[in-house]
């Protein structure tokens, strides 16, 4: 096997191993959350407009779990 | 005018590969000695990369699964492999993932695949309707396999002709009713039947056998035949007789 492979492989075991057992705070979400609550609610948006909703709310003071009030 | 063999194999399915099968399989290659070996695609389960996978499928990881897939590519050493729907989800996360770091570590892991191909020599196509490879001498349309029915050698026949697929986990044929003959096959698979429980509730499952396909083609006309070896118990039956 190729080392670039076995670097592919271990880095998305890692990415696997984050999505499935890393503990969250209480007020800590993944984007694909944000991403899911928003769709949730019939607003489909993408990954970067994503980011950019996210920096803007951040730097307005509004973010908030996307599950709780206002996000 | 001379016929050249070929041998054909499907759905190994990474870490839940029947060892017995993949073991009577290479065997069978070293007698039958094919100028073809071909992969017809789900050499990988990829579970955790399922569309609505559970964090414990999740957890299981991918480790184990990629280098069963990958060993299974260095044993069976073939020239051409059509991926499958299995194999098609690390290609589909590369694109389509909507966690941003899943799809970037699936985009490498995809190409690095890519690269593995290259390095072993596979033609290869993914898995998508209008790819299929076939042999130099032509013959039947190589793909893994998209129609699942009670008759899924007919099925095929009817979008893509003259074919050999995997994807079904069942031996079956279709003999054509054309005034130019040809037949369409579908091939048994090489997982552990038991293992892949995400089919325990579907009475198709029950048509599920180890086996593969092997066969003759003209390097002139492209005519060809071929036939399945199917295990029934612990048994590899072929038409040459018990393997
Ligand atoms: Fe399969
Ligand atoms: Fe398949």
């Amino acid at each position: 096997m190729k080392k670039k492979t076995t670097a592919a492989i271990n880095s998305l075991e890692y990415a696997l191993s984050q999505l499935s057992t890393a503990q969250k705070r209480e007020d800590e979400f993944t984007i694909d959350e944000f991403i899911q609550s928003l769709a949730a609610k019939g607003e489909w948006i993408t990954a970067s407009s994503t980011t950019s909703r996210l920096n803007t709310l951040l730097t307005k003071g509004l973010l908030t779990r996307p599950d709780s009030a206002g996000a | 005018m001379a016929y050249k063999k070929f041998l054909a194999a499907a759905d190994n399915h990474g870490g839940l590969v029947c060892k017995a099968s993949k073991k009577k399989l290479l065997e069978f290659a070293d007698v039958w000695k094919p100028h073809h070996r071909i992969h017809l695609g789900d050499n990988w389960d990829l579970s955790p990369l399922r569309r609505g996978a559970s964090s414990e499928e999740r957890a299981d990881g991918i480790s184990d699964d990629y280098q069963c897939g990958l060993e299974f590519l260095d044993a069976f050493r073939p020239n051409f492999l059509t991926l499958g729907n299995h194999d098609d989800r690390l290609w589909q996360h590369s694109t389509s993932c909507s966690d941003g770091m899943l799809r970037e570590h699936c985009a490498k892991l995809a190409q690095a695949s890519e690269d593995e191909f290259k390095k072993r020599k596979i033609a290869w196509v993914p898995y998508h309707v209008s790819k299929y490879l076939q042999m130099p001498e032509g013959g039947p349309k190589l793909i893994h396999g998209f129609r699942a029915t009670m008759y899924p050698a007919k099925a095929t026949f009817e979008n893509w002709g003259p074919s050999i697929c995997g994807h079904v986990h069942k031996p079956d044929v279709f003999t054509a009713r054309h005034i130019d003959g040809q037949a369409s096959f579908t091939v048994g698979c090489l997982a552990d039947i038991d293992a892949l429980s995400y089919a325990d509730r579907t009475p198709a499952k029950l048509a599920w056998r180890n086996g593969w396909l092997y066969g003759i083609i003209n390097d002139k006309s492209g005519a060809w035949q071929a036939w399945h070896v199917i295990r029934e118990g612990n048994t590899w039956i072929s038409p040459m007789g018990i393997l």
